[in-house]
This record gives structure tokens, C-alpha cells and sequence, in this order.
């Protein structure tokens, strides 16, 4: 059990927007690739592999194997894998229904990329993959942080990831406003005692998820992904700032978090 | 991970529905009976077989009606209603990125609203280990009192688009699933809702609703290895296994409900870890010959089976094992009557390499006592 988790680091990206990182001080790096050139097409699907991978590996860096072996992952999605269902679905008709995917099949779960990132980065802990419509991130990172203060884990990479593009992005009618979505939230999570040799970000001073009950209630208008704007301006946040997150999912749950920027 | 005490976390209200069963009991008589699955369920005709069994299910499940504001409800699945995704994939908007797609989560809140639960509420897709991640996920709540109760729903509808995927993958059985068999060829699919309630251990459990049981323990891992094939060395589930059983308080696992696919490598990697965890040799049983893999639902629907081998001291043969290719185990293959089990281990893995474990028990279940 422990007291305090703290947020070693903090990395998103939204599209082709440059890569929002924190890790011990406020800065904003460039990309190390060439992926805001890129066009993330669901025929291209790793296209959030390639992102999530390259967010990832920021947070891990100076991580050793032998730490991240008991580490956790803890991913939200509002998307899951409709990109991946989509390609596999066409695969299932095309030439009278033959040739259905095996390697489009595989890739049909929200824990695809979560577990790709395991196989890639050796996180060999817990893991859990949550779909959430609202606060897919907030959800993953509060969740996150009640397993670490638990003491069943002692460190975590927890955010969501969202991938889906208009299949037709690409075809001479396309609707200017069909913006694909590939977004990446990716958080470190750990113990004070965690990474001797890191210095934390920032302390989660309230991570909670509460329910104000009333079953009979009709679902509200549930936004995209609300969190992942206000996640990404705590990249912003000057050093010794407490900043404080709400957000509802439009169906009484709300997601609350407060971080002390160190 | 270190040895910790784990305090226990009821399990009661087994619920439990497939296209041939109404109810956990009825499931579990069936299997004492050695019904095998066939390798494929029908493709779904009926457009509500996913609201029949989960109302099936989860109706079994409930709290009582004063208490259900503030029970929560997890859903555990991989692909939930896929018929509605299909249904949107097959459409203009989907071809055309317009309109919000069915989404996951959308199945969990309609679910709650039908039934009253007005707690938290969220979905575990975590592949074939989703069931039991549920069961830890909604314990690690109870534990840390964010909640008082929770429904744990495990389902998945096995349609067409699960069907070809897993015939692409040549993971279907050509004639019956044989888990641990030398002949064993593949799996079966099936379609299943399962619930049970989960309470703290000094809850009031509501009478006349079947067996009661604890769990007692619990591990998750990830292989890292691959992404469908589990690591030949079972690293990964003999790491989840020993977490499940740090900290019990003496006594043994009398017997494991294994995932027990019926393929090639899933069924090899187990027989590995329970050669390596086991000095003793506890009965080895598994579900899946005769239910099919039902995914998402797997977990818990043999959680739920779990508690009838317990509160009836039964464990079942493994539908369809004839030849154990590992006959150093202790496989069951004649079903045990009176058998002095006190204590289940019931693991499951998934794609990705993720594996889960649970230890389940009886012993404080006789102070208590249940109908």
C-alpha cells in the first residue's frame, strides 16, 4: 500500500499534431520520425501502433527490463477496434466470402495495441483494456493509480488510445470534414521508490471514479473523448501547480483528477 | 510479486444463460453429463440473442431491489453485441464515416439502465481473459470500498464475423474439441452470458439464490511474447498462478478449472505450467469440450461452474479428453463424485498473451451456510 503515486511522465498526440511531452520538466519535442507526413489510413493499420509505440518509448526510456517486468498497462478506448473490424468485415466478402483475414481477424480487440506494446517494450505486469465513450483516458489513469496505491503493482503505462479513420478518406469524394482520429494518451505511473534513478513529474494528489447512482436516468449527450484535451493541457502546467480534471460520461460516472506538479 | 493477503471478496447469485441452458445449475448438470459441443453454434438467426442471455444472466445475478442504485456493473466481453456492429459496418455510415458508431461501452450503460444498477459501470475487453479480469477488477473495488457490490457479466454472441475469423485462423475443431487430448484439433465456439454478484466477505448474501463462494486469490500477467500464440514456456501464466497463491492461508488447490482450449499450443503451455507449479497433482478438468469457448463470457460462466463443483463436491471429466497427451497429470476423464474439493484454481489466457488466475474457495462458506 502507498500513499502517493506519482506521474513520471506524460506523452499524446493527436493526428499530426506534434507530440505533447512532460517528463521531470515542461517541454515539447519535436517528432523523431516522419509521421506527421504520414497518412493514417485504416488500410495502413498501425498507424496507432506506430504512434503509440514512439509515445512509448519516451515514457520507458531509461526504464530498465528488469523494471518493466512487473509493470502494469492500463488502456482506455472509446474506438476499440472498429478500424480493425472494418478490414476484417470487407475481408469476409470479398470474392464470394473466401478469404476472410486471419491477419486482419487477429487484430479485432480493443487489447490488440495495448498487447502489442507489451510484446514490444517486455511490460509483462497486469493489464487491463477498458471502453470508455468519454473518458477512456482519465478512466485508465484513475484506475491505474488505485492498483498502484493498492500495492498490487508498482509502476504502469495507463492513458487510452483511438484509432478510425472514414474508409473513403481516400477516394475522390471525400467529405473534407472526415478527419481520421489517431490519438495517443500514454501516462507512467509508479511508486515513489519505483525508479530511484527518475526524478517524478508530478504527485495524483485525488484520482477517483464516482457514481451518483439513479438508475432510471436517461444517457446525456456524451462528447468524444473529452478528457484527452484537457489531459494534454497538464502538459502546460507550471511547476508547483495543482491541477485539477472533472469529467462526466454522460452517464453518472465521473472521473476526477488532481495532480501536483512538482 | 510479493506474497500478500488477499481479503476475500464474496461470489454469490450465479447466473448463467446459452442458447440450450437457462441457468448455471442446468449448464452444470449438463456437463456432468458429457454433452460435447458442437464446433460451431448455428449462425445467430435471432436478432436478440445477445439481450436473451444477458437478461438470462444478469437477472440471476441481481441484488435486492433496495440495493441495486448503487451496485455497479462490469461487463466482460470481446465483441458484445455484434450484431449491431456488423449491422453499422454493413451500412452507408460506416462506409462512409458518418454517424457514431455502436460502441463497446454503449452496451454496458444500456444494460444497467434495463436492470436498475445505478453504480459504476464499465467494460473489460481484455480477450478470452476478460471474465476473470472482471472478477479481479470488480474485487479490487469491493477491496478498496469504492463500492459495496458489483455485477460481473461475462458474454459474447459467437455470429458470423467471430466464426470466420477463427476458421481463417484454422482454429476450429474439424470434429469435436478434445482438450489435453493427443488428437485434439481445435476448438469449439460458443455463444454464453454469464453474472454473479460480488460482495464483501461479511455482506449479507441473499438467501436462496444457489452456492456461495470466496475468492481467495488472484494474479494477471502478460506473455510478451506474441500476439495469438501463447509463450511455449508458460512464463507468463506460472507467474499469474503463483500470485493467485501467494498469501492463502494454508491448505492446497484440490483442483483447477483450466482454460482448456483444445488447440495445438494454448493446451501444451498449460500442461507445462501445472507440471511446473504442482508438486501435488490436483484434479485438472476444463469446461470448453463441452460448453465451447464462449470468449469473453469464459471466464465467468467457469467461475459459475466452479461454484456448483463446489457446493456439490463434484468435478466433471473433461468433455471429449480420451488420450491425455500428458498422462502424468491428473487429468479427470470419469466424473468424480464426492470429492473432497475445497479450494478451485480457475486460470484463463488470451490473445496478446494475457493471462489471468483465480483461487476460489468454500471453507467460509460453511459457517454461513446457503440452500
Amino acid at each position: 500500500m502507498t500513499d502517493t503515486v506519482y506521474i513520471y511522465g506524460l506523452a499524446a498526440q493527436d493526428g499530426i499534431e506534434p507530440v505533447r511531452y512532460v517528463r521531470n520538466m515542461n517541454a515539447e519535442v519535436p517528432l523523431p520520425d516522419g509521421m506527421e507526413h504520414r497518412y493514417l489510413s485504416g488500410r495502413e493499420n498501425n498507424a496507432i501502433t506506430a504512434q503509440s509505440h514512439k509515445l512509448t518509448a519516451l515514457l520507458l526510456d531509461g526504464i530498465s527490463a528488469v523494471q518493466r517486468e512487473t509493470m502494469g498497462m492500463f488502456i482506455g478506448t472509446r474506438y476499440g477496434s472498429l478500424e480493425d473490424d472494418r478490414i476484417f468485415q470487407a475481408s469476409r466478402f470479398a470474392d464470394g466470402g473466401k478469404f476472410a483475414s486471419p491477419a486482419a481477424f487477429r487484430r479485432t480487440l480493443p487489447s490488440t495495441v495495448p498487447a502489442e506494446l507489451t510484446i514490444a517494450f517486455g511490460i509483462r505486469g497486469s493489464m487491463i483494456t477498458f471502453a470508455d465513450r468519454s473518458t477512456p483516458g482519465m478512466f485508465a489513469i484513475i484506475r491505474a493509480a488505485k492498483w498502484i496505491a493498492s500495492g498490487r503493482t508498482n509502476a504502469a503505462i495507463a492513458g487510452s488510445l483511438d484509432f478510425l479513420t472514414p474508409v473513403h478518406a481516400n477516394s475522390p469524394d471525400s467529405e473534407p470534414d472526415s478527419e481520421p482520429v489517431c490519438r495517443t494518451l500514454l501516462c507512467l505511473l509508479a511508486t515513489p521508490d519505483a525508479f530511484s534513478e527518475l526524478r517524478p513529474w508530478a504527485a495524483i494528489t485525488l484520482a477517483e471514479i464516482s457514481s451518483t447512482g439513479g438508475s432510471s436516468r436517461q444517457a446525456l449527450a456524451q462528447s468524444d473523448a473529452a478528457d484527452f484535451p484537457a489531459m494534454v493541457e497538464l502538459t502546460a502546467t507550471p511547476k508547483l501547480s495543482t491541477r485539477r480534471i472533472d469529467q462526466d460520461d454522460g452517464n453518472g460516472n465521473t472521473c476526477r483528477l488532481e495532480i501536483q506538479v512538482l | 510479486m510479493t506474497a500478500q493477503q488477499y481479503p476475500t471478496v464474496r461470489l454469490s447469485c450465479f447466473g448463467a444463460a446459452t442458447p440450450e441452458h437457462s441457468s448455471a445449475e442446468s449448464i452444470f448438470s449438463a456437463w456432468l453429463s458429457g454433452e460435447a459441443a458442437p464446433p460451431v453454434p448455428p449462425r445467430v438467426s435471432a436478432d436478440n440473442l445477445w439481450d436473451t442471455l444477458t437478461t438470462q444472466a444478469i437477472t440471476a445475478a441481481l441484488p435486492p431491489p433496495e440495493d441495486r442504485d448503487q451496485c455497479g456493473l462490469i461487463l466482460a466481453t470481446t465483441k458484445a453485441d455484434m450484431q449491431s456492429v456488423e449491422a453499422w459496418l454493413n451500412s452507408s455510415s460506416a462506409k462512409h464515416g458518418a454517424a457514431t458508431p455502436p460502441l463497446l461501452s454503449d452496451n454496458v450503460h444500456a444494460l444497467a439502465r434495463r436492470f436498475g444498477l445505478g453504480g459504476p459501470q464499465r467494460v473489460i475487453s481484455t480477450a478470452c481473459s476478460s471474465g476473470l479480469t472482471a472478477i479481479i477488477e470488480a474485487a479490487m473495488m469491493i477491496e478498496s470500498h469504492e463500492v459495496k457490490q458489483m455485477v460481473v457479466c461475462g458474454a459474447d454472441v459467437a455470429g458470423g464475423f467471430i466464426q470466420d475469423g477463427f476458421h481463417a485462423l484454422k482454429a476450429i475443431t474439424r470434429t469435436q474439441c478434445r482438450p489435453f487430448d493427443r488428437q485434439r484439433d481445435g476448438l469449439a465456439l460458443g455463444s454464453a452470458a454469464a453474472a454473479c454478484l460480488l460482495t464483501s466477505s461479511d455482506h449479507l448474501q441473499p438467501r436462496g439464490r444457489g452456492p456461495s463462494i470466496f475468492l481467495e486469490g488472484w494474479g494477471m500477467s502478460c506473455d510478451a511474447t506474441h500476439l495469438t500464440a501463447p509463450d511455449r514456456e508458460a512464463s507468463g501464466l506460472i507467474r499469474a498462478i503463483h500470485q493467485a497463491l501467494a498469501g492463502l492461508d494454508g491448505g492446497g488447490i484440490d483442483a483447477v478449472i483450466l482454460h482448456g482450449t483444445g488447440t495445438a499450443y494454448n493446451d501444451a503451455m498449460e500442461a507445462l505450467a501445472m507440471r511446473q507449479v504442482f508438486e501435488h497433482r490436483p484434479y485438472l478438468t476444463a469446461a470448453k469440450g463441452f460448453l465451447g469457448h464462449t470468449l469473453g463470457a469464459s471466464g465467468v460462466i467457469e467461475t459459475a461452474l466452479a461454484a456448483w463443483m463446489l457446493h456439490r463436491r463434484v468435478v466433471p471429466a473433461i468433455t471429449g479428453l480420451e488420450d491425455p497427451q500428458w498422462p502424468e497429470l491428473n487429468f479427470v476423464r470419469t466424473s468424480l463424485a464426492a470429492a473432497p474439493v475445497k479450494r478451485i484454481l480457475k486460470t484463463a489466457s488470451g490473445f496478446g498473451g494475457l493471462n489471468a488466475a483465480i483461487v476460489l474457495g468454500i471453507s467460509k462458506c460453511e459457517s454461513v451456510g446457503h440452500d
